[in-house]
């Protein structure tokens, strides 16, 4: 993995560090008598560094553990192995007590704004919990604080009394935000923040966030699958499989150079708004699903749906590693990563059959 | 292709949504809780504002009632021998003097049914806030803290709910007309109340339990962690008022089911014991006598029992209907 | 299926076992332990036959001892204790008391359920139409009715009121004519007893059952069905009945207990001389051991109607089995 370097946009030194975290989930087995145990494997093997200042984009299909790694990172998982390293201390370590006082700088905006906002309270208390939490404000100057933030976030500071129902989505997003920014943190993951909004919403609250990054001199995981949304707000980003980090590298280098095969599809996958560029390109379909993460395919995860598989991809995996001509911070997973112009929608795999397209299992977390 | 593109639709929900846009105004500041609203809607219901009138009314006569045996000079105990029975010592009928009638003793059976009033709503009342208080209690503490606590609770309850009710409570009785259980607890009233309290647990227990899963699931609770609330603050906090509703609902249902426990218990001679007046054991006491010609002695006990239950369902369904238009609770 | 099918049934032994330790204790330790024995023979009993059941219960020994021997008494011997009021084994008593209220229970039951669904489907079938409306007044105003006060109702404009104008249709109250002797007189004997169980009970279905429809005729699937021309009887029976159904066989499990209470009190104001109508004259002679023995069987039919219900509901619903 890349040493810390000011390479990338933000270039600031390393704010979070996730080194071999491991967050398996223990499932009740179905079976009377159980010997042995089965385990979701949400998240295998994953370290990650995020610089101060960048956003950094996590991209993923539904169930491949990204919002899993985002809990873990703020400590509202507890994980199962690794180390989470935030401004030099481990905290996946920590007890609840002692990480308190880091909670004001670890914060996570969430996917639903129905869901994320307790419709029985006030938007102004919502608004001001943190303050109430960490008892750093009260009465007048709280409403005040929180009216300050209701406006950085372009909310009315006069419906300080009002309900989340009586906001629409994209404003109790912006809510979500406001709650979020408290105190300033320095770390804020945004768990697909505009996934569940319609698309001209979606524009206006990445607008606001990318505005208070710089603002504030933020610091964001940005989560999502809509790999558009993804490339407009990040500095480096990296793909999700199954649990693992497929491929990883700044934004541009990937849209340009991907390597992976499943970054390849992805990206194929990406309507583009020139018809006659459209209708050339091959679109790269994956056969079936994906798997379930009870029992992940050996080897490479993605072995069974890579239309270039090959045994060496069935039985071993694939150690994270710069390829080709690429600077040090792009990093693929892949023995036979893909070049520059090639075409994999004319590949076809070459193992067995059976080791070909795996059956969908339920997909969890989803 | 095998993911979302972006879009995912919004679960709208059919609440009153504000205006799309930030700045537009509004008449007024102050935010339309909950509450009021679901008062809104209750006052536009017919049915439960006239119930909520009669239960009132109720309310009223119970607390009325020594005033009213002043006002007319028959006390709730007074036997009437001479004037209160016929000659053959039979209850009389409407007349002048005692409005309804008298009862098997000569007493006034207006009086009686308005003292009777008195103990169905205290016992309602009372025996309703011990089991909605108990059972949440045992609900939030088994829904909240998971793990062992929760298979304790879980097995107390099923153990409760196995247990036939009106056949425990006639054991219990059994018992403690001989010897006071534990040497205090006798047969009267404070043993109906506990009994008829202890027996709901159970239920609200279970729905108390249930509503806290699932709200532990949401996502304000998640952000309410992930801002370092501790499990106490998000408890009162986060999810106590979103228990209120049903909590509200439940009790406003459950008021008229144990007015009819505890006549059911005072009918069947294991309830409030004589002379206190009761209606389930003036109904009792009639159920002798009513074929032979004191109909009043049996109609208007009964009368005032079920226009009693019968007001406080429509009143309970009403509430049920102010809270939750889509029936998404399922109380 | 086996795993959740072994996991109820130890639930409810589990829960067996509690139950028979409470009735244990309310009759064996609630009085404290001089005043045992007495209370247990009654106000009439003599010393002796006090002592004679100091013995019998083993109460002389430590409480777990006593208790071990109560439940092998019971289950392996079949022996619920001596009534000393009427001289007769307890057992005998139940015997005589029980096929009463079994034609009463299951009687009423079946009646509960076939006008609480019935009157279900046509109110959430004509949702709103006239029929609707009448049919959900009637149940709430059954809903509101205390089961003795309906008891005392139908006995009083039924029977009083008919039989003095010569409308002699049903019999007084306190006839009895078994199954076996003569299968009419039975059922007549019985029609006002079932009725004023059934009809306080069928309301909360009627409510349920309604409830329960309608929010499936609000599903998708249903929508599937009628574009593809199936027969509006057929989208209710086949499809929404079943999937209605599951709410009914919960609440139904649940109401084994309020069954019980039902019939305690209609053989009480219909004179019947069931359990439950024993059990109170048994309380106002202060016959314990018959209300103890009467509690025991009731209870551990209660537990075993319970569990039967859990099952079928796991049978009805599959997803129950999984979790």
């Amino acid at each position: 993995m890349a040493e810390t370097t000011s390479a990338g946009a933000g270039g600031g030194d390393v704010l979070l560090e996730l080194r071999n975290v491991v967050k398996h989930f223990p499932l009740k087995s179905d079976k009377l008598f159980s010997t042995e145990r089965e385990y979701v494997h949400a998240v295998e093997d994953v370290s990650l560094q995020v610089r101060r200042g960048e956003t950094l984009g996590l991209v993923g299909e539904t169930g491949c553990g990204k919002s899993t790694l985002a809990r873990c990172a703020a400590h509202l998982y507890p994980v199962t192995s690794g180390q989470v390293i935030f401004d030099g201390s481990d905290i996946a370590k920590f007890s609840t007590r002692r990480m308190r006082p880091l909670r004001r700088d670890i914060q996570i905006i969430f996917q639903d704004p129905y869901g994320s906002l307790n419709p029985r309270r006030r938007v102004g208390s919502i608004i001001g919990d943190p303050f109430a939490i960490h008892r750093i404000a009260s009465g007048e100057e709280r409403k005040r604080k929180v009216q300050h933030l209701m406006e950085l976030v372009g909310l009315n500071p006069e419906h300080y009394n009002r309900f989340p129902a009586e906001f629409s989505g994209g404003q109790r997003q912006r809510i979500g935000v406001a709650r979020a920014l408290a105190f300033t943190p320095k770390l804020i993951i945004c768990d697909e923040p505009v996934s569940a909004l319609d698309v001209s919403i979606q524009a206006q609250i990445l607008n606001l966030l990318s505005a208070l990054q710089s603002e504030l001199g933020l610091t964001y995981i940005f989560i999502a699958h809509d790999l558009s949304v993804v490339r407009h707000v990040s500095d480096r980003v990296a793909v999700m499989y199954l649990g693992k980090i497929v491929e990883q590298a700044p934004v541009d280098a990937m849209w340009a150079h991907p390597r992976h095969p499943y970054t390849d599809a992805l990206l194929s996958a990406v309507p583009l708004p020139d018809p006659e560029h459209a209708l050339q390109r091959e679109r790269i379909i994956l056969a079936g699903d994906v798997p379930s993460p009870i029992h992940v395919p050996s080897g490479c995860r993605f072995h069974p749906r890579c239309p270039k598989a090959r045994p060496t991809c069935v039985s071993t995996e694939p150690e994270l590693g710069v390829s080709m001509a690429d600077s040090a911070d792009h990093v693929v997973a892949c023995h036979f990563p893909v070049a520059d112009g090639e075409d994999i929608s004319q590949s076809t795999p070459q193992i067995a059959e059976e080791d070909r397209v795996v059956e969908s299992g339920l997909i969890a977390g989803s | 292709m095998s993911f979302n593109i972006s879009g995912a639709t919004a679960q709208v929900e059919a609440v009153s949504v504000a205006e799309p846009s930030v700045g537009e105004q509004q008449k007024t500041i102050q935010g339309k809780s909950p509450w009021v609203l679901a008062w809104r809607r209750l006052r536009r219901d017919r049915a439960s504002m006239i119930s909520l009138g009669i239960i009132i009314f109720i309310v009223v006569c119970a607390i009325a009632a020594p005033v009213f045996a002043a006002i007319t000079g028959h006390g709730n105990m007074t036997q009437y021998n001479t004037i209160g029975r016929t000659a053959a010592g039979e209850p009389v009928g409407p007349n002048s003097t005692f409005w309804l009638g008298t009862d098997s003793q000569g007493r006034d059976l207006l009086v009686r049914i308005m003292y009777g009033a008195r103990v169905s709503l205290f016992v309602g009342v009372a025996a309703t806030a011990v089991t909605v208080i108990g059972g949440t209690i045992l609900g939030l503490a088994a829904g909240f803290f998971g793990g062992w606590i929760d298979s304790v609770i879980a097995r107390f309850f099923d153990w409760l709910l196995a247990i036939p009710f009106l056949l425990l409570a006639i054991a219990l009785f059994s018992v403690a007309v001989q010897s006071p259980i534990f040497g205090f607890i006798g047969p009267g009233l404070p043993i109906v109340i506990i009994v008829l309290g202890f027996f709901g647990w159970a239920s609200v227990g279970r729905i108390v339990r249930g509503q806290v899963l699932s709200i532990k699931e949401k996502e304000y609770i998640e952000a309410a962690r992930a801002l370092g609330a501790g499990p106490w603050r998000i408890m009162f906090i986060d999810v106590l008022p979103n228990l209120l509703a049903p909590l509200i609902v439940y009790t406003t249902l459950l008021i008229p089911l144990t007015i009819v426990g505890a006549a059911s218990l005072s009918f069947l001679g294991v309830g409030v014991q004589p002379p206190t007046a009761d209606w389930g054991q003036m109904i009792n006491d009639a159920s002798g006598m009513f074929l032979y010609g004191s109909w009043w002695y049996l109609l208007f006990p009964s009368l005032a029992l079920l226009i009693t239950t019968l007001v406080f369902n429509i009143f309970g369904d009403g509430v049920r209907d102010a809270f939750d238009p889509r029936g998404d609770l399922y109380v | 299926m086996a795993r959740f099918l072994i996991r109820r049934v130890f639930q409810g032994l589990f829960v067996l076992v509690l139950m028979t330790f409470t009735i244990y204790a309310i009759f064996f330790l609630g009085p404290g332990p001089q005043l045992v024995a007495r209370v247990l023979a009654g106000k009439e009993a003599t010393p002796a036959q006090v002592a004679a059941i100091a013995s019998h219960f083993e109460l002389n020994q430590p409480w777990y001892v006593a208790y071990g021997h109560f439940l092998a008494q019971i289950f392996f011997h079949g022996n619920l204790g001596y009534d000393y009021y009427n001289s007769v084994p307890v057992t005998t008593s139940i015997m005589q008391a029980l096929p009463i209220t079994l034609s009463l229970v299951i009687g009423a039951a079946i009646l509960w359920l076939a006008i609480g669904l019935f009157t279900g489907i046509v109110s959430a079938v004509r949702t709103r139409s006239f029929a609707d409306r009448a049919l959900t007044a009637q149940a709430l105003l059954f809903y509101s009715m205390p089961t003795f006060v309906l008891g005392l109702l139908f006995i009083w404009i039924g029977y009083s009121v008919l039989t003095t104008h010569g409308v002699a249709i049903f019999p007084a109250p306190g006839s009895w004519t078994p199954f076996t002797t003569n299968p009419l007189a039975w059922a007549h004997d019985l029609i006002l007893p079932w009725l004023t169980i059934a009809l306080v009970s069928a309301a909360t279905y009627t409510r349920l059952t309604r409830g329960a429809m309608l929010d499936v005729f609000g599903e998708d699937y249903i929508r599937t069905a009628r574009s593809k021309g199936m027969p509006e009887k057929r989208v209710i029976v086949v499809h929404n009945l079943r999937a209605s159904l599951t709410p009914v066989v919960t609440q139904f499990g649940l109401d084994v207990g309020v069954l019980l209470g039902g019939a305690i009190i209609t053989e009480t104001v219909f004179s019947l001389p069931g359990l439950g109508w024993t059990a109170i004259k048994a309380i106002q002679s202060q016959d314990l051991p018959l209300v103890m023995g009467i509690t025991i069987v009731a209870s551990v039919a209660v537990v075993i109607l319970n569990m039967a219900a859990d099952i079928m509901y796991a049978v009805l619903d599959p997803r129950v089995r999984i979790h």
